[in-house]
């Protein structure tokens, strides 16, 4: 039995998804429109199909290892522990991946409801306390000796407007009332 | 192009470009002494927030942390025997045992006059080269332009010995998201999937900062703790420091091989500083009388290493000023700055826009100066930067990306973007793909476009246009090559790979 690398098969296919999205929608398009689109995601899509079969078919190993895939990359290297990759990119185990990602999406809701103002040092806090380890109020400290160049630099100086928040206005022009812009 | 030169040197008076080259020395320094972070993430973080400046204001603040970051990653590299950047490995080999024997100093001086010496004859190389350059552009018609874009991505995936496969696909897949949103070619919207988010194509900056500083945070973070390990920061003195500064002239061969090597590798996209430095390293201990001194604490050897990495850089801006071939990390965020700012590479820049060039080539001059003056005068405290944990970095990083993201367009769906892409690049990275080759594609996606349709507008639609031109045939016979070669050292490589069995 030859175990498949399960997570490079799900960013392969989700390469392919995005290559394919684009080809078939192309088919919507008159003309020279579509030529650029045919003339590069064709290839794309046949590289990553390619990388798809050889990570299900163990015999194509031999067959893309003359293509510059190693056996680095060969089902036996999935690991459950993320460690190095076969990038050379050395990291944690992937719940260290997972909570540090998580940090990046309590980061982005909590400017998404709340605005910057708030977000930057609640998040500021929490992270220095909880992931670095740092004594509450040494964390405040921190938050506070670099929250207060990053106002200056930021909103005084360089003028650059913080999104406020998509509660409802609650101190006019710094927290709440964010109106969101379209996405769809 | 010399009245230009004149008009650089005479506006460096400027106070603003004087904090401009303040502010990009300082970042680059920063990020070149803390192990794991570089100029990519400098450059990622500084970028949106230079949107709106003036153009050469901006490229001054880039030029200082291209012309600063692997000097400042030389410290840690001779004090903590701690690389700052990947291309400062070689420094470790002979700086870090004069550390031990009590000449930090010494050799913090050869790494500074080394470096500052190489950047220099780089720079110099350059200068001379683009007038040449601008001329040879001349040649290249549409065609000629679409399959040098091609080359570019296959030559980046080949001389940085990633996977050719993987490479290639993720080169595809970045044309092909560039095509997404308005199309400047054709008029029209495509692939929005209806999204109004989508009209305008996505935006490079939530790309770039999600790929490279978003997504090294996920890295450094999930590792933990301090990359360098404390050590006995023993610099022995300033005049120790300035014996180091004046001693480089004794090794004048290194010094001008490593420079060569560093400028020749560095012009080869994707190749370098880490080449550049193992090439000098190498070359150097090979051609000399006393190949058992390297190792052991031999200036020479640190001559050989910070000489060739900072020469890199005169090198590195040859193909992305002339042909708009971005060859490494670095050079894809100043293409992405270019984008930001309005500016074509190529031609329009070389013949148009020389301000911005001469900003740029001025830029790393006297930033190189200020490193020096900087790492010869703060070497020791330098170094002790180097020891604070990435942890401490990790909230700050997050903070400024995801301020400089929303700062361009005002629109926190971008912040929501780079959060995806920190995942998706983070993905990337993990399952070996190169994400410079996905970013090359996406920053000259529609400039292939363009160039495609210009060629079959001018050919009446013929596909023949492609294969008929000698400049083309030329770089069609590069592709070719590169291709072949690829698949020649890997079958070489992987003569009958065998999986394991569990």
């Amino acid at each position: 039995m030859t175990r498949i690398n399960g997570f490079n098969l799900g960013v392969y296919a989700f390469l392919l998804t995005i290559a394919l999205s684009i080809v078939l929608g192309a088919t919507a398009y008159a003309g020279k429109q579509q030529l650029t689109a045919f003339v590069i995601g064709v290839p794309t899509i046949t590289l990553l199909v390619f990388l798809v079969l050889a990570e299900v078919t163990p015999r194509l190993v031999k067959l893309t290892g003359a293509f510059g895939v190693s056996e680095d990359d060969a089902p036996q290297a999935a690991e459950d522990d993320a460690g190095a990759s076969p990038g050379g990119m050395e990291t944690g185990s992937w719940w260290r991946i997972g909570i540090v990602y998580g940090w990046l999406l309590l980061y982005f809701a909590m400017t998404l409801v709340f605005g910057f103002y708030i977000a930057i040092p609640v998040f500021m806090v929490l992270f220095l306390t909880i992931e670095s380890r740092l004594i509450p109020v040494f964390a405040v400290g921190v938050m506070v000796a670099a929250g207060l160049p990053l106002y200056i630099i930021f909103r005084l100086v360089l003028d650059i407007p913080l999104w406020p928040g998509i509660l409802p206005r609650i101190i006019p022009g710094v927290i709440g009332g964010g109106i969101v812009p379209q996405l769809n | 192009m010399f009245e230009a030169f004149l008009d650089g040197l005479a506006g460096m008076g400027n106070p603003a470009v004087i904090g401009a080259i303040v502010l990009g020395t300082v970042l680059g320094v920063l990020f070149g002494v803390i192990p794991g972070l570089g100029s990519v993430i400098a450059m990622t973080l500084i970028l949106p927030f230079t949107f709106g400046w003036d153009p050469i204001i901006a490229m001054y603040v880039f030029a200082g942390i291209i012309g600063t970051a692997s000097t400042g990653g030389g410290v840690p590299a001779i004090l903590l025997n701690t690389p700052g950047t990947i291309a400062n490995v070689c420094t470790t080999f002979d700086g870090f045992p004069m550390t031990r024997r009590g000449e930090g100093g010494r050799a913090i001086g050869l790494a500074a006059t080394a470096s500052a010496l190489g950047t220099l004859f780089s720079i110099v190389v350059l200068a001379a080269l683009l007038p040449l350059a601008e001329i040879m552009l001349r040649a290249f018609t549409p065609p000629d332009f679409f399959w040098l874009i091609i080359l570019g991505l296959i030559a980046v995936t080949f001389a940085s010995r990633q996977n050719m496969v993987k490479g290639l696909a993720a080169g595809g897949v970045g044309i092909l998201i560039a095509l997404i949103g308005f199309s400047p070619v054709f008029g029209v919207r495509r692939y929005t999937l209806g999204s109004e988010y989508l009209w305008d194509g996505i935006e490079i900056v939530p790309l770039v900062i999600g790929f490279f500083a978003l997504s090294e945070l996920i890295v450094y973070t999930s590792r933990g703790g301090s990359i360098a390990r404390d050590a006995n920061v023993n610099l022995g003195g300033f005049r120790q420091i300035m014996r180091g500064a004046v001693e480089v002239f004794q090794y004048k061969a290194i010094l001008l091989r490593g420079s060569v090597i560093g400028t020749v590798i560095g012009a080869i996209p994707g190749a370098g500083g880490a080449v550049a430095n193992f090439l000098s390293y190498s070359t150097a201990k090979q051609a000399s009388k006393t190949p058992e001194l390297f190792g052991t604490g031999y200036p020479g050897g640190v001559v050989a290493s910070e000489s060739s990495n900072d020469a890199k850089d005169g090198g590195i801006l040859l193909p992305t000023l002339t042909f708009g071939i971005p060859g490494n990390g670095e050079m894809v965020i100043l293409m992405g700055a270019f984008v930001l700012h309005g500016i074509q590479p190529g031609r329009d820049l070389l013949v148009n826009r020389l301000d911005i060039v001469w900003a740029i080539i001025l830029g790393v001059i006297a930033a190189q100066v200020l490193t020096t003056i900087i790492i010869l005068g703060g070497g020791a405290w330098l170094a002790r930067i180097s020891l604070v944990p990435v942890k401490y970095i990790a909230p700050f990083v997050a903070i400024l990306s995801f301020i400089g993201v929303y700062a361009v367009r005002s629109n926190i769906w971008d912040v929501a973007l780079a959060v995806f892409a920190a995942i998706v690049g983070f993905s990337m990275r993990r399952a070996g793909f190169p994400l410079i080759t996905l970013v090359i594609g996406f920053v000259l996606g529609q400039l292939a476009e363009e160039k495609f349709t210009q060629s079959l507008q001018i050919s009446g639609g013929g596909y023949s246009i492609f294969f008929t031109r000698p400049v083309s045939i030329i770089l069609l016979l590069g592709i070719v090559f590169m291709l072949g070669w690829s698949m020649y050292k890997a079958a070489k490589k992987n003569p009958a790979p065998q999986r394991a069995e569990p």
